[in-house]
């Protein structure tokens, strides 16, 4: 079993090669450290004060991740997923794969793997990204004495990526469910997209659990001080972990008792 | 080894409450055959081949394939099946070794046969082209090349020949008689036309309008109707040659300088020639038509 879910690990790894995943992961993982890169290289005359602080890196953390958390995870786990789920409709493949010797739940948690691994793609640049974006200044234009000295809180950054991604998880269920059932991609977009401006709205309110396309932006909110969090029926991490073992195992059901398999 | 290789008792289905697209289909498709199924547009026949290849839940009736029951052993049933459904399966940003290598990977094959199947299908030279460039002809080559890559038993293939140049659809033929010849691979392969086929399938069924219309050997298909068989004739003296056949109780009549005569066997066009002879005429032709297979054919899927 394990190896059948191996091989088609490997198979639908081979099907994303030459897309735009690639592209997708490079580009919306840079996005905000390339911006943090400008605007430091714009102000390098603060750069030797910036340096000095001791708290230089998880200052700089902390301002990176206010947009990642509430914009660029939510909207690139909807494009992520969409993405790779397409691959199949739009070529109209489902039938084939459909016609291989594999059983609905291979399929299903081969995929849902994929997803995942491109989302700990999107991370790895995310984080590779912001790391340039403060390094990068001083010794471009040479001001601010190189590299700032003060200590990179690595435990606290990596608790905290691990938190964001369990908190992107209920959105990676509701569009995997959405493109697993739709062939026009443009549904699964635009619901994730209506989610998630509906979520900024309910974010400043006690109700903004309700919508789970933006867990990521209320942890940054509450870590950052911005909101107490009292109004959360659990921790979100419980929540996260809760929508999505439920919307997965809906997402499953459905997709297993599908009459209609192309 | 099982009688047949796909075998459907009662299969109906529906995809509306209220039109029924298949009607009690007793599919019999022999282990080692050659089979065609044929039938006109919309007759049902890739609604039949997604029922055997699971793709559509089974509503009514049974399938069983290489004599197991599909519906609880499907996977492993699925390993000895190779298909190729409606158009061409590929993934269009993927060129024609990567397409078969995301398959390898899945029935877990050696890596070799991706080389081998390419092969066979005569697409070892594509170079760098990803299938979204290839023609429809080189599209539908490399969806045989996915259904023949782990080899194996049973070969389900919906119109293949579509979209192949002459020379295609007989490499296609040659290919196919091959792997059932050289490696007894049962073979199904649907089309429109039977004039595509006829050189090919060892066995025929004939679907339209979701039931089956005739289903055997295609030697039967020949042999059926014998005595419905008409045929043209045109002589020396086309007038007196239809009064002596209305005298002796043909039904016949001119048409277009010639006559036509119904209702004649084999063995009976020979004493009517010889009649017509005897009579003093010159038969300057005697065509049987309806007496091939096209003919049955057309006659089948008729209501
Ligand atoms: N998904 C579907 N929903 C509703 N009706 C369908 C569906 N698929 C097929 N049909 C109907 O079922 C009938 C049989 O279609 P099918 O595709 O099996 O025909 P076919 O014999 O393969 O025809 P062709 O030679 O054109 O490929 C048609 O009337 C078609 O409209
Ligand atoms: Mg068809």
């Amino acid at each position: 079993m394990l190896s059948a879910f191996f091989h088609s690990f490997l198979s639908e790894r081979i099907k994303l090669r030459r897309s735009l995943l690639g592209w997708l992961i490079l580009c919306g993982g840079s996005f905000v450290p390339a911006i943090m890169l400008a605007v430091r290289i714009r102000r390098q005359q603060q750069l030797p004060n910036w340096h000095r602080l001791g708290v230089f890196w998880e200052k700089h953390w902390i301002e990176s991740w206010e947009s990642i958390s509430i914009m660029i995870l939510p909207l690139m786990v909807v494009l992520l997923t969409t993405l790779i789920l397409q691959v199949e409709y739009r070529n109209n493949t489902w039938k084939q794969v459909h016609a291989s010797p594999q059983t609905w739940g291979t399929i299903f948690s081969a995929k849902l793997a994929v997803v995942l691994l491109a989302l700990l793609q999107l991370f790895v640049v995310i984080n590779l990204g912001l790391y340039l974006a403060g390094a990068l200044p001083s010794l471009l234009v040479g001001a601010g004495g190189g590299i700032s000295s003060s200590p990179i809180p690595w435990i606290r950054m990596l608790a905290r990526d691990a938190n964001y991604f369990v908190e992107c998880l209920p959105i990676v269920a509701i569009q995997f469910l959405l493109a697993l059932r739709f062939r026009n991609f443009l549904v699964p977009i635009g619901i994730g997209v209506a989610g998630w401006i509906l979520s900024l709205v309910l974010i400043n309110t006690s109700y903004n659990f309700l919508i789970p396309y933006n867990y990521t932006g209320i942890d940054y909110l509450i870590s950052t001080g911005h909101r107490s969090g009292q109004n959360l029926p659990t921790t979100l991490g419980t929540l996260a972990c809760g929508t999505f073992a439920v919307l997965t195992l809906v997402s499953y059901a459905l997709y297993s008792r599908q009459a209609d398999k192309g | 080894m099982s009688e047949w290789a796909i075998e459907t008792c009662g299969l109906s289905h529906r995809f509306t409450p209220t039109d029924a697209v298949l009607q009690d289909i007793q599919l019999q498709v022999p282990t080692g055959s050659l089979y065609g199924f044929l039938g006109p547009n919309g007759a049902g026949k890739t609604t039949t081949l997604r029922l055997v290849l699971g793709l559509l839940r089974c509503q009514e009736g049974s399938i069983r394939v290489l004599g197991e029951p599909l519906e609880s052993r499907r996977v492993a049933l699925l390993r000895r099946i190779g298909s190729s459904i409606e158009s061409p399966s590929l993934y269009a940003h993927l060129s024609s070794v990567e397409n078969l290598t995301v398959w390898q990977k899945v029935f877990g094959c050696p890596a070799r046969r991706v080389g081998e199947a390419l092969h066979q299908v005569g697409l070892h030279d594509t170079g760098g082209k990803v299938a979204g460039q290839f023609s429809l002809g080189m599209k539908q080559r490399l969806a045989l090349a996915v259904a023949l890559l782990h080899q194996p038993e049973l070969l389900i293939l919906d119109e293949p020949t579509n979209g192949l140049d002459p020379h295609g659809i007989l490499e296609m033929r040659d290919l196919l008689i091959r792997l059932n010849r050289d490696h007894g691979t049962t073979i199904l392969v649907s089309s429109h036309l039977l004039s595509e086929v006829e050189r090919l399938v060892t066995h025929v069924g004939i679907i339209s309008r979701g039931t089956l219309r005739f289903q055997g050997p295609l030697a039967s298909l020949a042999e059926r109707n014998q005595a419905d068989r008409q045929l043209t004739l045109h002589t020396s003296d086309n007038p007196r040659a239809l009064e002596i056949l209305l005298t002796s109780g043909w039904s016949a009549r001119p048409e277009q300088g010639r006559l036509f005569v119904q209702g004649v066997s084999s063995i009976q066009a020979g004493a009517l020639n010889q009649q017509l002879v005897m009579s003093g005429l010159t038969v300057f032709e005697l065509t049987p038509v309806g007496q091939n297979l096209e003919h049955q054919f057309f006659d089948l899927i008729g209501d």
